[in-house]
């Protein structure tokens, strides 16, 4: 597994082997640049000034950067032999495949150990598994996935086993501790942990005592991590509803009080709470929250009309939160969607006999929970890869020789699928893009403050050490609000853009063909429902009429970015002559094909 | 195996809490600039160029290449210092190359056309020229290079389409 990642990063024909612009992207790129701060000097600025210019990131107590800081001290511990970035490539390489570690020893546990080896050897062959690193990223998912697994194998050690299930349980709750602490996305998965855990309290006679460790610690985890107290993890929806499960299960059972009823009554309540803490409270709950909502609402399909939908829902409905289409479907999970499937089915018709256990019932609800997340969210496919591989094991186990024969022929096919797939590579052209941060390096002061994209902001801060306003770290406090603002103010006049970059003291504008030409569902206009406009907008004039401009000076140009100097009260543009690109030639566009009225 | 698998917990626990808190400081840090060599080996190469101090240029230049190997733009000026050093194969190979990164860079399709045309391939150097004119309708050395290639090959009528569309285009300009 390690082998293929590295070999697929580095083999890459043009692969900067001296230079690491513009390796990484987007949030990857920001996250690089907070591990190689801590790789130079030991430390991260709690308050990050340069990352959310000019009021600052607060790093310590909205983000989790136990990643950036393991891989930075590694860096610091081991002899500086390899450059930072190539070190980063290899840690994570190494690190994210951990996780077919717990897959195997989870098999080995329930089944024996060459179905483990099987399934290991399925999990390690499926394209799905390689898409985040090779991209290449440094994504956070990488970090926290094996501490997920190996919280989801102490799990089911500790409902499996008679002795030690207080311990084992102990142990799972210390890495899902640990998984919380690296990645927000980590409670998204608990509260899928809790439903199951309420189906079972529910319709079983379900032990909690396990359960209640791990929720011990989950308290302690959103107690003394700072990110997880910011956001009021010990309040969120699943901490409540753990809460209403252990409540429920200490209620003495008699006549009178049924704990069932009880932990409905619970349920209501824990929800009604969650609704108004997220609407009145804690305001990033309600982000994430509405965006599930609206997507299934509109079963995972945007709608025809952006308009339907608000645009705090549409700045998230990209990549990796869309729904991947048939071909990514099978070029992604390949054969392993027939042996989890079969392994599923052969799970559950063991259930259906009542000769199942509690853990073919875990593992049957992650599938199905799963793969109806998958279709909804194209980032679910890791945690959905890893339960087909556990149940994918039982085709090895079954009397049926043929079923072997299927997951060997599984594996093949995963196998070929892997190796002939075509390179995916994350981010923009990279070419305008170097070109642009070459310019932003060479010619603009240093401390001045760039206005990009969201997205592209971690590219200057990373790759150029200059400050940017704007990033893609939606639980930067104030940072979505900022990027609504300057994204709605893009498609007004030149003075409401103008103040926007005076208020936050954005020294430069860094202009993409994309904000005014792009109408695709991930496009800025279409999140801002600015699908038509006029010629008298900012960024019709940021696009074909520079000249036009009373307080932006044009500095540079590529085909696809430019680069606008914000001027000073009262002072006057400088014309400079700059290259010619046809793609900001107004004579060769008819501009009403891209919903720009004709009239001014 | 009890113990054993508590201390482990705590042990994971711990080190998330520590690794969680350890590096923060409120302090704002000055880490030390990163260098990047390639932007100055870049800047030094094109110094070089513009001073015509070639060969330097082409060495310099050539060691930008390990920083930034799929740089249209460092690719044509390789091609501009080999072409006035007069390795014309070198030229070649590095316009291609830079128009196969960035195929909407127009100096590298007309100066390769130049090649291209004193190496007696007319059609190819015509073609690569009719492409810098798309890409470039303002481009008034594409017209005259084309319009001369056409008289060369003696297809008036073709060389004064040329002037016919370069005339059109400045006139439009003009208003």
């Amino acid at each position: 597994m390690v082998g293929y990642k590295l070999g697929t990063i580095f083999g890459t024909h043009g692969f900067p082997v001296y230079d690491s612009t513009p390796l990484f992207w987007t949030e990857s790129a920001l996250q690089y640049r907070t591990a190689r701060r801590v790789a130079q000097t030991g430390t991260v600025e709690a308050v990050m000034k340069d990352a959310q210019y000019p009021e600052g990131l607060d790093v310590k107590n909205r983000l989790t950067v136990i990643m950036e800081t393991v891989c930075g001290y590694l860096y610091r511990l081991t002899p500086k032999t390899v450059p930072f970035k190539t070190f980063l490539i290899i840690i994570i390489a190494l690190y994210s495949s951990l996780g077919v570690i717990p897959l195997y020893l989870t098999i080995a546990f329930l089944n024996d150990r060459s179905s483990a080896l099987c399934a290991a050897a399925l999990y390690a062959v499926t394209p799905a598994v390689y898409t985040t690193v090779t991209a290449p990223g440094f994504e956070l998912q990488d970090f926290a996935l094996p501490l997920v697994f190996f919280h989801i194998y102490f799990f089911i050690r500790a409902y499996s086993a008679e002795k030690y299930r207080y311990p084992y349980s102990f142990v799972s709750g210390a890495f899902l501790f640990a998984a919380l602490a690296s990645w927000h996305l980590t409670q998204f998965y608990y509260l899928l942990l809790v439903g199951f855990v309420i189906i079972c309290f529910l319709f079983t006679s379900y032990d909690t005592k396990p359960f209640s460790i791990i929720v011990a610690t989950n308290i302690l985890a959103g107690l003394a991590i700072p990110a997880l107290k910011t956001l009021g993890f010990v309040f969120s929806l699943a901490m409540l509803l753990s809460y209403c499960i252990i409540l429920a299960s200490a209620m003495p059972e008699n006549r009178l009080v049924h704990r069932k009823t009880v932990l409905v009554c619970l349920m209501v309540v824990a929800g009604s709470l969650s609704y108004h803490i997220s609407t009145h409270v804690i305001s990033e709950y309600r982000f994430i929250y509405g965006f599930m909502w609206d997507k299934l609402r509109h079963f995972g399909a945007r709608p025809a009309q952006p308009t339907d939908l608000p645009w705090q829902t549409l700045v998230m409905w990209v990549s990796p939160f869309t729904s991947p289409s048939r071909t990514a479907i099978i070029s992604s999970l390949g054969t392993v969607l027939i042996s989890g499937t079969i392994g599923a089915v052969l799970t559950a018709h063991r259930l259906l006999k009542r000769s199942g256990t509690l853990i073919d019932g875990l593992l049957v609800y992650f599938t199905v929970i799963f793969a109806t997340l998958y279709v909804l969210m194209v980032r679910m496919d890791v945690f959905l890869v890893w339960f087909c591989c556990v149940l994918s094991a039982r085709l090895w186990r079954d009397s049926r020789k043929i079923l072997q024969y299927v997951l060997l022929l599984c594996i093949i096919g995963n196998c070929i699928f892997l190796f002939l797939r075509p390179r995916r590579t994350v981010g923009p052209d990279r070419n305008h893009l170097l070109g642009m941060l070459i310019h932003v390096r060479t010619n603009i002061p240093a401390g001045a403050a760039l206005l990009t994209s969201f997205a592209y902001g971690p590219s200057i801060l990373a790759y150029a050490d200059h400050p940017i306003v704007l990033h893609p770290k939606f639980e930067g406090e104030h940072n979505t609000t900022k990027i609504e603002e300057c994204e709605h103010r893009l498609f007004k006049d030149e003075n409401a853009f103008y103040a926007f970059c005076r208020a936050y003291s954005a020294a430069y504008f860094v202009y993409q063909v994309d904000m005014l030409l792009a109408r695709g569902p991930e496009s800025m206009r279409y999140r801002t429902h600015a699908m038509t406009l006029s010629k008298g907008s900012v960024v019709y004039a940021f696009h074909f009429r520079p000249q036009v401009l009373k307080h932006f000076e044009l500095i540079y140009t590529n085909p696809h970015y430019r680069i606008y100097r914000v001027l000073g009260y009262g002072a006057e543009p400088h014309a400079r002559k700059l290259a010619y690109f046809r793609v900001y030639d107004e004579q060769m566009f008819d501009v009403a094909d891209f919903g720009i009225s004709v009239t001014e | 195996m009890n113990k054993r698998l508590l201390l482990a917990g705590c042990v994971i626990i711990a080190a998330t809490i520590s690794i969680t808190h350890i590096p923060f400081t409120v302090e704002p840090i000055s880490a030390p600039k990163v260098e990047y060599a390639g932007d100055t080996l870049l800047k030094r190469g094109l110094t070089l160029y513009a001073r015509d101090s070639l060969q330097e240029a082409a060495l310099i230049l050539r060691r930008v290449l390990t920083f930034y190997p799929d740089f249209s733009l460092l690719h044509f000026y390789l091609a501009e210092v080999s072409r006035r050093q007069g390795d014309v194969q070198t030229a070649e190979k590095e316009y291609t190359h830079a128009i196969e990164i960035d195929h909407e860079l127009y100096p590298a399709y007309y100066e390769l056309a130049l090649l291209r045309h004193a190496a007696g391939e007319h059609a190819r150097a015509i073609q690569l020229l009719e492409t810098a004119i798309i890409l470039n309708p303002y481009d008034r050395e594409a017209y005259q290079t084309l319009a001369t290639i056409y008289i060369d090959i003696g297809d008036f009528a073709a060389a004064d389409k040329v002037y016919q569309r370069q005339r059109a285009v400045e006139e439009h300009t003009v208003e």
